[in-house]
């Protein structure tokens, strides 16, 4: 990341996966697969594959934490050693810590977290597989399991990426366009209002690139909120209203 | 209300003159109104709720029950040891304050039954339009059943006659979401009463896809 690399990234308007600047890796949504939680949802992004499991709201614990005003949200981003090439290191660490703090920071943005008063909604998300792009994942399979909770929200979060690689801006970055690339944008909005929840940036852009990923990643967003929606939808079946 | 004339309901909220869904269900139009009946979620007590609770601790003039929802309820003994932990009491909720803690009062003990727990969002379809589908429940089956809004049910009565209402609950609430139950419900209880077939009929599903609410989508402008 950052300065510019010489490994080629996009030969004749074409990446080394074979996808346009503007095309998103395959994305798969399913909503309630987990038996024992509250609300579940499996993701695969590209070779991205997260697990997240919601929990409440339920007793705050530790008790301390309770907050008589609203509910507490706690996000867990835990990596599996094996979804990485070489094992990593089981527990949290300073990469984890982080993405688990500003993506909790991102959902308390759309949780109606002042219906439950004194409860905490726990957010647990695990990476089985990474191949670049796993906050992104992660934070889109969150909001689809904490809808699957039945926990009230004004609207679904969804997280997309853009970067820059041989000087081009594209859009939601492979490992190799990651490793090699310049920059690295990974957003999550609220579709319906446009607002933006979360925002990083790895490697350096100009001000116009930088407009230009932006753009690129609310559509890429945009995208998978439907595949979002859809996941949801799914989940009954064709759900016939009697009343 | 304000100029679109609709109200927001119990689900759904307002921005910018638009009506959206916070909850994750089936969407309701009214003349005045626009509800969603969510598919799911924990219970929230209202005042004058039936619930069906544990005993979980006791003290001295009164109990904590355990209501299958993230809030406590305390009820006061109107007689000194009413009830034990562990006890199933019947009760209903009597206050719910801003920070919800919950008042319980009229606590009835509950025993020599099976307690089976559904979902709570379920549970309107398990009493049915003014207790109908709760009625043939209670009359067909021949067992005493306490249904608590917060997705707890205790039934009472012959072995082979509570495992029958039991699997007709189970199968009201996996197919909540259908219409048609009723008669579904009534010719399962008269019938051989054996093992409920994991999928029914499909009849059922006249409507369009596009009933699915669409969750977060805008209802009305």
């Amino acid at each position: 990341m950052g300065g510019v690399s010489n490994v080629p990234l996009i030969k004749d308007g074409k990446r080394l996966d074979g996808r346009k600047p503007d095309e998103l890796r395959d994305v798969r949504i399913e909503a309630g697969v987990l038996e024992r939680a509250d609300g579940s949802a499996y993701l695969e992004w590209g070779s991205n594959k997260v697990l997240a499991a919601v929990y409440g709201p339920q007793e705050v614990l530790p008790k301390h934490l309770s907050d008589p005003t609203k509910a507490v949200l706690t996000y867990r981003y835990n990596m599996a050693p094996f979804s990485v090439d070489d094992r990593k290191r089981p527990g949290p660490d300073r990469r984890s810590v982080e993405i688990s703090k500003i993506s909790a920071e991102a959902l308390e943005k759309v949780v109606l977290l002042e219906q439950f008063p004194n409860t905490m909604i726990k957010v647990f998300v695990e990476v089985l597989q990474a191949e670049a792009g796993t906050r992104c994942a992660a934070l889109t399979a969150a909001s689809v399991a904490l809808a699957d909770a039945g926990i009230p929200m004004r609207d679904l979060v969804v997280a997309c990426a853009a970067g820059k690689i041989n000087d081009t801006v594209v859009l939601d970055l492979g490992k190799s366009e990651d490793n090699f690339g310049q920059a690295d944008v990974p957003i999550a909005i609220v579709p319906h209002t446009g607002e933006i929840v979360l925002m990083q940036m790895d490697g350096d852009l100009t001000r116009d690139e930088y407009t230009q990923a932006l753009d690129l990643a609310v559509k890429g967003s945009m995208q998978v909120y439907e595949l979002q929606k859809d996941a949801l939808k799914r989940r009954y079946g064709g759900v016939v209203d009697e009343q | 209300m304000d100029d679109t004339g609709v109200r927001a309901g119990f689900g759904a909220y307002k921005e910018d003159g638009k009506i959206y869904s916070s909850l994750y269900g089936v969407a309701e139009e009214f003349d005045d109104a626009v509800r969603v009946v969510p598919l799911c979620g924990k219970y929230k007590p209202y005042k004058d709720d039936f619930v069906v609770g544990i005993v979980e601790a006791v003290r001295f003039k009164g109990c904590f029950v355990d209501l299958n929802s993230p809030y406590k309820g305390y009820l006061a003994f109107e007689r000194d040891d009413e009830f034990k932990v562990g006890d199933i009491i019947f009760v209903k909720i009597d206050d719910v304050d801003e920070a919800n803690k919950i008042g319980l009062v009229d606590g009835r003990l509950l025993y020599d039954g099976k307690l089976i727990t559904i979902a709570p969002v379920k549970i309107p379809r398990v009493v049915g339009k003014k207790g109908s589908m709760l009625n043939i429940l209670r009359t067909d089956s021949r067992c005493m059943i306490f249904v608590g809004r917060n997705g707890r049910i205790f039934i009472k009565g012959r072995p082979e006659e509570v495992e029958r209402a039991e699997n007709a609950i189970r199968m009201i609430e996996r197919e909540a979401h259908t219409s048609g139950l009723t008669e579904r419900v009534k010719s399962f209880l008269s019938g051989s009463g054996g093992p409920v077939r994991p999928e029914a009929p499909k009849e059922e599903q006249h409507g369009e896809p596009d009933t699915v609410f669409e969750q977060f989508g805008e209802e009305g402008d």
